[in-house]
């Protein structure tokens, strides 16, 4: 029992990664219907502004908020160059324009950062806790901290607030929202920032497990898309619901199903993918209405 | 390349088009000329180079008849490419089936696999396919590297490239790039068959509202998972001829990557061209030669340039770059016929 | 149909002109050679394709380091003469623009021999034979005995993972050993090192997990190892995914005996990012350009100034660069025994290379002619203490 909450906790830990990373992926779909493939990357750059400031004496917590504050703003200016202009396109066109932003942000990461592995240091330290015999270190609570943070703050602002409440008017109903006076376009835009913003935090908590470097976010951006599917494309909740779950479901099954210990367990996630699909196509929670023909 | 259509023009307005169709089968004969004699007198180095070319060629017209033609996206023909070419590999290498039949092998098993992968993208939307496709993508490596006994796993499997039968005096690297050459050009007959036949018309009633192609009685689920299954198909021939080339197929040939070299090409190209296919295959094939010495991510650079700047200023890829040159057509042609796609479900 | 026959004539003419145009510009580039392929009495050109760019670009840093000290070479009398003309192209490791860089470096770059880097030089064995060139793989591959053309840069993995788990099994208090390797050569070929080097007692090898290169997060494999009572761990996955293990490691408390794959090791971007981390092994052959144990040795300095001065957008510290250039310090040592080279004169050279000193091996390791035609065959185990890497008994050698 013990090795099991043992692996609980890995994939929960993990898990808190995906889930931001499927939580920035909803937002942004709500807004403009697609899956944005350049969430990861944008998440990178972020990781690695970060580490420009710490490496030049900035201390961690005071790059952080920083680097949301730009993460934000970053987004916001991706949203008007590059989404805004093709605001009667087709969804392919939106998503192959995604691509091409993966592809750019990638080779411009690569090209001035260099592939060669940066030093990222654990801002948790390297404490550990030993509950009943499971070990729970620092970095996974503060990660999963800190990230639960940023998850329960966009909750509350796109609950509570009444910017939250533009955004979403705008984004579920433009015609409307337009004839209310709200500004449809910046609500948009500010839906990408917050998504960017919220992709930096997972990229930050996520640098120093799995290694900052040009590709760092690539296989993570796979297993969020899996999280954003199985909760439901669009819902937050969902999003973050599905990562931890997805998080938790490759751990138990690397331990559990000896088929699955190995490279195998790359099928989990595309596993839950084709499951959700076949069963419930608008995911965990997702509306069925939402489904469009 | 149009012959149907020529013998129902008769007015006046039409002359101007029957000389941009004539011109256009003088460049077709050309083409074919120059394909036709290019191995004689280029090296080896650039026969092998343009059988990549026709190779990938074909994996793009596959996915043009599929996005283009039925708005549905595959990111995983990379898998299906790749699947073609391990069973020729495997049939040639381990029951020493005769390469011919191994690659036809190749493409029946890719019909199978895309009639399969076409079955639940009725149920689901363009998105969620992709993220299907994307699944088969990433798998496909890490499975194929899994079972060892039959793929050779991370080693891979070789083959050589076959010499020309009946002994025909002809390089194996020729030979190759003949037998390339004409499959592209079946299968280019084939796409405008398909395109102007009957299903093509299905289609194009399902790609401006499914809602309203069912309502009048088009076969929807039928037209979707068919075409599926012919582009895959058409993408494993493609990868049976590619592996002949290539030799060695290796799990690291057929990663997402060279999906992505795919749908790149097929837009920079033009996704509703046979022609511009080719030119964005030849696209992918020689902008990693011909950038690097610009640095090391200047690819990949250019290929993310390449396609945002076909999305935003030439819709219709560098297959609609001839006729907006000339200003022919243009004119006349419904502004919606040369972009990418029409947003469906309206 | 009658317009179209009208036309044709002149779209045959086109065709023919097009066709004269080509043939014309063909032409020029045509090669003609007396010589082997490459060699000219002044010149000798060298073919490298590497990934230079997509996830496994920190390899690319390789090709950075030969190019440093080709350079140098070039700058202090060529070899015999000759000076080296390094022409390089990115693969992305990929096998198929692998393919394709080999025909072009070969056929139109004329080089007379290649290097290259990892698994996709699989894809190129049967060609570089058929065109009778030397491909030198700046990691290891199998099979020299079939591939006659193809030699190994790295030793075998195989040799590694035995030495170190032969160690354990004499210096582990009831050794129980783990794996946990990526899903290509890796696992392979640790598992069968481990098998080797435990002999009698495979029974203690108790558990294998692969993980594919895209698993970012390796601490549910390492949690359940720990489980299973593994106290011997070796890790042959990828740089990036060893920090995370280890820092989980250290993190966790779990303090087995720990051998680390030597390529996947290094002080620059890896263990400078886990700290003091307890029991760390590894069966290494370079000196690590950042352990500060080379601080004033002659060698690793002349190699820093080097690099400094010819690839100078390279960090010197980074055990890639300094891997390459090494390499290119036992291919340039080869080349310099033959007085007229051919691709039989250079492997011969290569085979029969009597034992060699290169400053930047380990301290009484020589490069020699070995089994399976590897010219590295010797080993020193070390432990990694207090940032540098201190060397544990002498150093082995394996006989073929």
């Amino acid at each position: 029992m013990t090795l099991f909450f043992q692996q609980l906790i890995s994939g929960l830990a993990i898990g808190f990664v995906y889930a931001g990373l499927a939580l920035a992926l909803s937002v942004v779909y709500e807004g403009a219907g697609i899956l944005n493939f350049a969430q990861g990357e944008m998440a990178t750059v972020s990781a690695y502004l970060a580490w420009v400031m710490t490496a030049r004496g900035v201390t961690f917590w005071l790059a952080f908020p920083i680097v949301i504050a730009i993460s934000l703003v970053f987004g916001l200016v991706v949203q008007r160059l590059f989404i805004r202009p093709l605001e009667r396109a087709s969804e392919q066109e939106l998503l192959m324009v995604t691509l091409a932003l993966y592809l750019g942000i990638n080779a411009i990461v690569g090209w001035s950062a260099g592939y060669l592995q940066k030093t990222v240091a654990n801002p948790f330290g390297f404490q550990v806790w030993i509950v009943q015999g499971t070990f729970i270190t620092s970095q996974q609570v503060g990660a999963a901290a800190v990230l639960l943070g940023v998850l329960l703050l966009v909750g509350v602002l796109f609950q509570r607030t009444s910017i939250g409440l533009r955004i979403r008017a705008a984004a579920q109903n433009p015609e409307s929202s337009r004839l209310l006076g709200i500004s449809v376009g910046w609500m948009l835009a500010l839906g990408w920032g917050i998504a960017a913003a919220v992709g930096a935090a997972a990229g930050m908590m996520a640098a120093p497990t799995i290694g900052l470097q040009p590709d760092m976010m690539g296989p993570v951006l796979l297993l969020s898309f899996a999280a954003a599917a199985l909760g439901g494309f669009g819902s937050r909740i969902g999003a973050v619901v599905g990562g931890l779950v997805i998080g938790v479901a490759s751990s138990l099954s690397a331990q559990y199903i000896d088929l699955l210990a190995g490279d195998l367990n790359q099928i989990v996630p595309f596993a839950v993918i084709l499951v959700v699909l076949l069963f419930r196509p608008q995911g965990l929670f997702g509306r069925a209405s939402a489904l469009r023909v | 390349m149009n012959a149907a259509r020529l013998p129902v023009r008769g007015n006046a307005r039409t002359s101007s088009r029957d000389a941009a169709w004539l011109a256009g089968r003088g460049i077709f004969a050309i083409c074919i000329c120059l394909a036709v004699v290019a191995p004689f007198v280029v090296s080896g180095y650039t026969v092998f180079q343009f059988t990549r070319i026709l190779c990938i060629g074909i994996a793009v017209l596959s996915i043009n008849l599929l996005l283009g033609y039925s708005g549905q996206v595959s990111i995983g023909h990379s898998a299906i490419f790749g699947l073609g070419a391990y069973t020729t590999a495997i049939l040639v290498h381990r029951a020493s089936v005769p390469y011919g039949l191994a690659i036809l092998a190749g493409g029946a098993l890719a019909f199978a696999a895309g009639f399969l992968l076409g079955l639940p993208a009725l149920r689901i939307r363009g998105l969620y396919l992709g993220l299907l496709t994307l699944g088969i993508a990433v798998l496909f490596p890490t499975i194929v590297a899994h079972f060892r006994g039959l793929t050779g796993g991370p080693f891979g499997i070789s083959i050589r490239t076959p010499s020309a039968p009946f002994g025909i005096d002809l390089g194996a690297g020729k030979w190759l790039y003949f037998l390339s050459l004409a499959t592209l050009l079946v299968f280019v007959g084939g796409f405008h068959g398909i395109v102007r036949g009957r299903i093509g018309r299905a289609l194009g009633a399902l790609r401006k509202s499914e809602a309203m192609a069912a309502a009048l009685g088009v076969g929807l689920a039928r037209t979707k998972t068919l075409i599926f299954a012919i582009s895959a198909g058409m993408a494993g021939i493609g990868g049976g001829l590619y592996q002949l080339l290539i030799g060695t197929a290796t799990p690291a040939t057929y990663t997402l990557t060279l999906s992505l070299a795919f749908l790149v090409a097929s837009v920079v190209g033009g996704l509703r061209s046979s022609w511009g296919a080719i030119a964005g295959a030849a696209f992918v094939v020689y902008v990693p030669d011909k950038t690097a010495s610009l640095g090391s991510t200047a690819p990949q650079l250019v290929y993310a340039i390449a396609l945002a700047a076909v999305i935003y200023f030439l819709p219709g890829g560098v297959a609609a770059l001839p006729p907006r040159l000339l200003g022919m057509w243009r004119s006349k042609r419904p502004r919606h016929a040369l972009q990418l796609q029409q947003r469906g479900g309206e | 149909m009658t317009a179209s026959s009208f036309r044709r004539p002149r779209s045959l003419a086109l065709a023919l002109l097009a066709g004269v145009l080509v043939v014309a510009a063909s032409s020029a580039s045509a090669a003609t050679d007396a010589n082997p392929r490459g060699i000219s009495k002044n010149q000798i050109i060298i073919g490298g394709s590497f990934p230079f760019s997509g996830p496994l670009a920190a390899y690319g840093a390789l090709s950075e380091g030969a190019k440093a000290y080709f350079s140098w070479v070039n700058a202090n009398g060529g070899v015999n003469g000759r000076k080296i003309k390094y022409v390089t192209l990115d693969d992305g490791y990929d096998p198929s623009r692998l393919a394709s860089n080999a025909r072009s470096l070969i056929e139109q770059q004329s080089a007379f021999l290649l290097l290259d880097f990892g698994g996709p030089a699989n894809a190129i064995r049967d060609y570089m034979q058929q065109v009778n060139a030397i491909q030198m793989n700046m990691s290891g591959l199998h099979d020299e005995a079939r591939y006659t053309l193809t030699r190994s840069w790295w030793p075998d993995i195989r040799w590694e993972a035995g030495i170190g788990a032969a160690w354990a099994l004499k210096n582990v208090s009831s050794p129980k050993v783990g794996l946990i390797a990526l899903n290509n050569d890796l696992a392979i070929d640790f598992a069968a090192g481990i098998n080797r080097g435990l002999g009698s007692s495979k029974s203690l090898f108790v558990s294998t997990l692969t993980v594919s290169p895209a698993q970012v997060d390796v601490s549910s494999q390492l949690n359940r190892l720990r489980a299973e009572g593994v106290n011997t761990l070796f890790l042959g996955i990828g740089g990036a995914t060893v920090v995370g293990a280890l820092k989980y490691i250290r993190q966790t408390g779990w303090k087995p005996t720990i051998f680390v794959y030597s390529a996947s090791l290094a002080i620059r971007g890896i263990l400078d990012q886990v700290g003091d981390i307890e029991n760390l092994y590894s069966a290494m052959w370079l000196k690590d350009p950042a352990d500060p144990r080379w601080a004033k040795d002659a060698g690793v300095n002349a190699y820093k100034a080097r690099v400094a001065k010819y690839a100078s957008s390279a960090d010197p510290n980074n055990i890639f660069v300094e891997n390459g250039y090494a390499g290119a310090v036992a291919l340039v040592a080869v080349l310099k025994k033959v007085k007229n080279p051919t691709t039989a004169s250079v492997l011969k050279a290569w085979n029969t290379l009597m034992p060699t000193v290169n400053p930047l091996l380990m301290p009484n390791i020589k490069l020699s002619r070995g089994p399976q035609g590897r010219i590295v065959h010797q080993y020193q185990i070390v432990k990694f203490t207090n940032g540098s890497y201190k060397p544990v008994g002498n150093v082995v050698t394996i006989k073929g």
